[in-house]
């Protein structure tokens, strides 16, 4: 049994609300003008997002990886609610485990890109939405992470006015990097 | 029996499903591998090939907490724990480009491949999963807590904000895990804040080593000429606090910092500490 969010466990119902209902973004582009403090090589922005009808502080926060542009994550927070971000996008990095969710074993593996999102139990379930089990579909949206943000937006029903968000993962001022594969062998000596 | 063939193919069948692997750049593989940890995740290794030699690395994952789990260098439990598997699974180490700690094994034999794998997964599930453990009882998790938040917010009515840094360390690279409860800088001198509590006598006399030795580290370093002031915040209301029991600690302590605690029921002494230096 993994972790168990409480908060989103005894107000499920709100929880669905919360992710189900139309939230507004406050800015059509967000660019990423910020460093995330504790990862350097990581570009961040944070944006105020107003829920249709409850009142609470919803975030959405966009996070990309300099040198790797397919390497981004989109996260739905409302603090008040429930510390842990309540919905979430990961473009990249490690396979999760719905554990103990009653599947057969070798579907509750789930490989990146996946989205996040919470069960009645309070579980974190990571789950693929069509296009992203279509592996051009997948590919589409991993190059192109305006593309990307539009089917976070229609997933989370966020957006800004009724039209998608955009995302600009390098500020103008600063030095646009090619993107590389994550390969954290490369140029590393190994006895 | 033929039934219990039909499960023993389906066991099989699942477990083969669990693997799955990425390009990475042109000459490296990820093996997202069966292996998962009680963070709910599944372990990935990197596999290269070195002018024949295969290269097996965790690329530095672990370290760099994707795994959720974050090793605490404080917790000797969890420590002799790690150790004990780096032993035996022979586990070499390397600190790469980005500062990250990677975790690697390597052989000259193609066929020896899923032994490496077999080893090295085993031992980032393993330590994932121990480092993920809740080793502190939660009564000491809470007076730690609460007293780190009651402190902070005190000193943020004391500091200007850009003059205050809290449980930050002295520089990332050498000194990651030596960190201070509070860091004051004023014009390039800086000045290194403890808390001190516990929520019984035996963590409170802890808590003072702690902070004896994290301070006895910060002189012996390179930034020792820009140390204005150690001081300590030690809480006098926490259970743990029982000064006759704890006089040759807090002497020692005193003997480091050339100055005397200051106690908590007395924190506004901080204020007039600080306006007189």
């Amino acid at each position: 049994m993994g972790k168990i969010n409480f908060d989103i466990k005894t107000k499920y119902s709100e929880y669905e609300k919360l992710l189900a209902e139309n939230k507004q973004c406050d800015e059509k582009v967000i660019v990423l003008d910020g460093i995330k403090s504790n990862h350097k090589n990581t570009r961040i922005k944070k944006v105020k997002v107003e829920h249709a009808t409850i009142p609470t502080n919803v975030e959405l926060m966009v996070e990309s990886k300099i040198e790797n542009k397919r390497d981004f994550k989109f996260i739905l927070r409302a603090s008040e609610f429930s510390k842990e971000p309540f919905f979430r996008f990961d473009s990249d990095g490690l396979a999760h485990f719905n554990h103990g969710t009653g599947e057969p074993l070798n579907k509750e593996k789930i490989d990146t890109p996946h989205f996040h999102k919470f069960d009645s139990e309070g579980r974190n379930i990571a789950y693929h939405t069509n296009s992203l089990l279509i592996d051009s579909e997948k590919e589409a949206l991993l190059n192109d992470v305006n593309l990307c943000m539009a089917h976070f937006c229609d997933e989370s029903k966020t957006y800004f006015k009724s039209d998608y968000i955009e995302v600009r993962q390098t500020p103008i001022s600063e030095i646009d990097y090619e993107t590389e594969l994550f390969n954290p062998l490369e140029g590393e000596n190994y006895e | 029996m033929n039934d219990y063939l039909k499960v023993l193919e389906n066991i099989k069948s699942c477990f083969d499903q669990l693997w799955s692997f990425k390009m990475r750049g042109e000459d490296t593989i990820e093996i997202i591998t069966p292996y998962s940890t009680t963070s709910s995740k599944f372990v990935s290794l990197f596999l290269t090939n070195r002018d024949g030699k295969f290269v097996i690395s965790d690329g530095g994952l672990l370290n760099n907490e994707s795994y959720d789990s974050k090793v605490d260098y404080d917790n000797q439990c969890l420590l002799k724990i790690l150790y004990h598997f780096e032993n035996y699974y022979q586990i070499k180490t390397m600190v790469d480009k980005r500062g990250y700690k990677q975790y690697y094994k390597t052989t000259e034999k193609q066929i020896l491949i899923p032994n490496i794998i077999y080893d090295m997964g085993q031992f980032i599930s393993m330590c994932v999963s121990s480092a993920t453990v809740q080793f502190e009882d939660q009564k000491e998790k809470e007076e730690k807590e609460t007293f780190r938040k009651d402190a902070n917010a005190f000193l943020e009515t004391v500091f200007e904000k850009d003059t205050r840094k809290f449980g930050g360390c002295l520089d990332k690279e050498t000194y990651r895990t030596i960190k201070f409860s509070a860091l004051i800088t004023k014009r390039n001198r800086i000045s290194l804040i403890s808390y001190v509590t516990g929520s019984n006598v035996t963590n409170f006399a802890n808590s003072i080593a702690r902070a004896n030795m994290n301070f006895e580290i910060a002189t012996s370093s390179k930034f020792q000429p820009y140390i204005d002031n150690k001081l300590v915040l030690m809480n006098d209301v926490a259970d743990g606090y029982v000064p006759q029991k704890l006089h040759n600690q807090i002497e020692i302590l005193k003997g480091q910092t050339n100055e005397e605690p200051i106690v908590w029921s007395n924190k506004e002494k901080i204020r007039t500490f600080f306006s007189h230096n």
